[in-house]
């Protein structure tokens, strides 16, 4: 069957902290088969997804976002030279500043992106958070932004023990006295940074919610799980899907609201027997977004469809009950691969060897 | 007694019983499984006691266990807090 349309993925690392490009690209190829070829974008030479077997068709080595748009711009455009793609899906969240500020670039390539708007990734930053809730009518918790060590020790007492202390892209730790404020603080700033986030811990049940927003309002689809497994850093490691029209209805709120361009994960906490609260709202698919697509709403192709131009109309109502649990297994290289990644930035045919079984 | 959250669970005639709410599953043995489905058809414990007993060949305080059972709904948030009331 000829390939109609070829899509380059980002965030293709399935490790401990899984990124979400495996689902994007296993939902691109349940819905177009042999009529998607993938192109996948690592960071690292030891990105899983490299290695595994009938994932990519192509591989290639990209530059960290952080090292700016006009090298990203240009190594995206090296690569589209060798195999040019129609579209791009960036799966990462600190990638998408540096998308919005090359899209057009990309788009005087032919290469289709469905992004977030400049605006509405910062209206649904984590410390712009309260706000977004209150234009959507739904609580969030108490939230304070942390600059320094010292601060600390005001929100015992204002927020009460435990409550949560956040990175502001992402990691979060449960503190449960002053002693472990501290040490969490550091551990928190090493990675990610200034400023964190202190909020009032709610005690309840998380809900996720993954959706697509088209830009004008609507959201086409929208499915609801609860995490069944959790690794130690809180990322699910198994959920299943749920219906819940209440949660639905939070997440098309804050869709609406935003007008939001692409796809985004909405987590909600529902305190027992009692209100939801908006916890956060994540500019991208999450890693769990097959799960979506097994429950009968694919919108990694959804997603491509919008940013190819094509319509999306809403997607049946998704199947409750449908589970998963990550299987974690080895994927192999060999000596060659690693020389094709690291000299020439670049892994072709990705047919790796058949998996050696014992 | 608010049986709407009752009426949503997936139950299977094994005993699997799948609430899709809250994506919790829970299992019953036989007995359970027939008072679920009866409460699922709206009726009281005291319409289906005498058919329980019946079928199970329980003794006649089975009530008590209907309404043990009943509470660990309402526990388990499957039913209103309300709803034992119903049951005194």
């Amino acid at each position: 069957m000829r390939t109609e349309v070829t899509v380059a993925v980002t965030g293709i690392h399935l490790g401990e902290n899984p990124q979400p490009g495996p689902g994007v690209i296993r939902s691109l190829r349940d819905a177009l088969g042999a009529r998607v070829r993938i192109v996948g974008l690592a960071y690292d030479a030891l990105d899983s997804s490299l290695y595994s077997p009938g994932l990519l068709d192509e591989g290639f080595l990209v530059p960290y976002p952080s090292a700016g748009p006009v090298t990203y711009l240009k190594r995206l455009l090296e690569i589209h030279k060798q195999v040019p793609f129609d579209a791009i899906v960036p799966c990462l969240d600190l990638e998408l500043p540096v998308f919005d500020e090359v899209k057009c670039d990309l788009a005087e390539h032919g290469i289709r992106t469905f992004l977030p708007r400049r605006d509405d990734l910062a209206s649904r930053a984590k410390d712009r958070l309260p706000k977004l809730a209150q234009r959507v009518g739904i609580p969030t918790p108490e939230t304070h932004v942390v600059v320094d060590e010292h601060a600390l020790a005001s929100f015992g007492d204002r927020l009460g023990f435990p409550y949560v202390l956040k990175g502001l892209h992402c990691d979060a730790e449960v503190v449960r006295s002053p002693g472990e404020a501290a040490s969490l603080f550091r551990r928190l700033v090493g990675k990610w940074g200034l400023p964190l986030l202190a909020q009032r811990y709610i005690e309840g049940e998380e809900f996720d919610v993954v959706c697509l927003g088209d830009g004008q309002g609507e959201m086409p689809g929208a499915v609801a799980m609860r995490k069944t497994l959790l690794t130690r850093m809180g990322k699910a490691w198994g959920a299943v899907t749920i219906d819940d029209p209440e949660l639905h209805d939070a997440a098309r709120r804050v869709v609406k609201e935003l007008k939001w361009r692409g796809g985004c994960e909405i987590e909600l906490l529902r305190e027992r027997k009692g209100a939801i609260y908006l916890i956060e709202v994540n500019p991208r698919f999450p890693a769990w977004v097959y799960l979506a697509t097994a429950a009968g709403v694919n919108l990694p192709h959804g997603l491509l469809r919008l940013a190819l131009g094509a319509p999306v109309g809403e997607f049946e109502k998704p199947k409750a009950g449908v589970f998963y649990v990550r299987h974690a297994t080895e994927t192999t290289g060999t000596l060659e691969d690693m020389d094709s990644l690291v000299t020439r930035g670049t892994r072709s045919s990705l047919i790796p060897p058949p998996m050696t079984h014992i | 007694m608010d049986m709407s959250h009752l009426a949503l669970l997936a139950i299977s005639d094994t005993g699997f019983v799948f609430d899709p709410r809250t994506g919790h599953s829970y299992t019953v043995n036989a007995t359970g499984l027939a008072i679920l489905r009866s409460l699922k058809q709206g009726l009281a414990p005291l319409q289906f006691e005498g058919a329980l007993r019946e079928s199970f060949d329980c003794p006649r305080e089975i009530i008590t266990d209907i309404g043990t059972f009943v509470n660990s709904l309402v526990n388990y948030e499957l039913l209103d807090r309300a709803s034992p009331e119903r049951f005194a």
